[in-house]
């Protein structure tokens, strides 16, 4: 098992791509391992269902391979997946079957899940980021989720930096906005 | 946490306070994610193995196209040709090869005839420049002859190799523009050395500009029509153009100024052309591969 993880970090997305490009199956492996569960936490936060971000996720590992000879450069490989997954993310919440849905009521046997706790807690996230523009949760969950910088995040969503900036301002506002929120506060207050 | 309170602080925003951000720590750390399990990673991994096949580039899609070039942009040039130019070398020489010499003759035979022709003694009687009139009309017939097979079976076969719809329509314009322009500056050269009573650039620009003009409706017309009612269409609106310009010569008299403010336009009409022609020609392929 360690040995799998260790030649797992050793292979770099550029190998991944060019492995793939060469049509070798045995870096599928690989891929899958390393951005399945980074990709279904981020579809997942940005969708508040479990199976559609599970859909989303395979969907787009088979956009990645109908689609990998327009990555210019191979080094952005994650930065491509979360692009693919970001408007795959965007095309679910157009849907008007999914707008309706209330967060938390969900239950995978496909998926495996943290440890449980009372359910409002646990889904108090989902729904603050639930609340939030969709295109303000996209930089939130971005930025202080995954972890990554403004450029990468720009790159995935395909905006310039400025707009990154102004996005995360507007929602960080919104999110301090709702936290106070009088009704809000009361409503979470029962859970703790 | 610490993140997105610092994230408060670097953008100026008032801080929630700290009950709240504690409350909203519990719940961070209560999160409730879900995590793909190894059933899940097995379903996905076989679904993307099985589809990995089929899902390569095949031949004749756009990605085939890239492919190719890519790998043979650097092997069939080496040394001689910088990296950056070898894709244009690449669409270019074999266009070439697709013209027959007789192209290559009559177009020089014309341009030379019509710069020898262009003597100052007939400028100043006439007011006529043959090298004028030959020039557009030239360029416009050879993008007609040269764009033929898009009504023909030799298109399928182009379809099928490795370059794009837009780098064919460059490279094939490219060669008979080029080839043109090339004998048009003999040519200029050679009036100007006569001592036709104008400045080389503006003999240049008289039928440098027409011709690219031309070039560009020609194309247009090539593609949406045929060859011949576009060499036809073609002819007729350089039959115009001479009257009107007195054989190209009205356009001495303009100022340097105002011909090179028409360059732009003409530019920009002969790039929208080769768009035009190459979502064409695309939208075209598409529907024979869909057949």
């Amino acid at each position: 098992m360690n040995a799998d993880a260790s030649k797992e970090n050793c292979i770099s997305d550029a190998d991944i791509v060019a492995s793939l490009r060469s049509g070798d199956s045995a870096c599928i492996e690989v891929l899958v391992a390393r951005y399945q569960a980074p990709l279904l936490r981020y579809a997942f936060r940005l969708l508040g269902e479990p199976t559609a971000a599970e859909d989303v996720v395979q969907e787009s590992f088979i956009r990645l391979l109908t689609s990998l000879e327009q990555l210019r450069d191979p080094t952005k490989l994650r930065s491509y997946l979360y692009q693919i997954a970001t408007r795959l993310c965007r095309d679910q919440q157009r849907r008007p079957s999914r707008r309706e849905q209330p967060v938390g009521e969900w239950e995978s046997d496909a998926l495996a899940t943290c440890a449980p706790e009372s359910t409002d807690e646990r889904f108090y996230i989902a729904d603050l980021l639930r609340r939030l523009n969709p295109r303000h949760a996209e930089v939130i969950v971005l930025r202080y989720y995954e972890d990554m910088d403004l450029a990468t995040i720009a790159c995935i969503l395909n905006v310039p930096v400025g707009t990154v900036k102004s996005r995360l301002h507007s929602a960080l506002r919104r999110l301090h906005d709702m936290l106070t929120e009088p009704e809000f506060v009361r409503r979470k207050a029962a859970v703790w | 946490m610490k993140k997105l309170w610092q994230a408060y602080v670097d953008a100026g925003l008032p801080q929630p306070d700290s009950a709240v951000l504690s409350k909203l720590e519990a719940a961070l750390q209560a999160e409730h994610v879900p995590i793909p399990n190894s059933e899940a990673q097995e379903a996905l991994l076989q679904r993307l193995k099985a589809d990995q096949a089929r899902l390569r580039p095949q031949a004749g899609t756009l990605s085939f196209r890239r492919q190719m070039l890519a790998s043979r942009r650097s092997a069939r040039y080496p040394g001689v040709v910088p990296a950056r130019l070898a894709p244009l070398f690449a669409m270019v020489v074999p266009q070439m090869r697709l013209l027959s010499m007789s192209f290559w003759l009559a177009t020089a035979v014309i341009m030379f005839l019509g710069g020898l022709l262009t003597s100052p003694a007939l400028f100043e009687r006439y007011h006529i420049a043959p090298l004028f009139i030959v020039a557009p009309l030239l360029a416009a017939l050879g993008v007609a002859f040269a764009f033929r097979s898009y009504n023909s079976r030799v298109a399928a076969w182009e379809q099928s190799c490795p370059i794009t719809p837009m780098q064919l329509v460059i490279g094939r314009l490219s060669v008979v523009v080029a080839y043109d322009i090339i004998l048009g500056m003999i040519s200029s050269l050679f009036t100007a050395w006569q001592g036709l009573p104008a400045p080389l650039v503006m003999i240049i620009c008289a039928w440098l500009l027409p011709l690219i003009a031309f070039a560009a409706i020609l194309l247009l017309f090539t593609i949406h029509l045929d060859s011949k009612s576009a060499a036809a269409i073609g002819v007729l609106i350089w039959l115009a153009f001479t009257l009107v310009t007195h054989g190209g010569s009205a356009l001495l008299s303009l100022s340097l100024k105002s011909l090179a403010m028409a360059l732009a336009p003409t530019i920009g009409l002969a790039v929208y052309s080769c768009r035009l022609a190459a979502a064409r020609i695309k939208r075209w392929s598409m529907l024979q591969y869909a057949s």
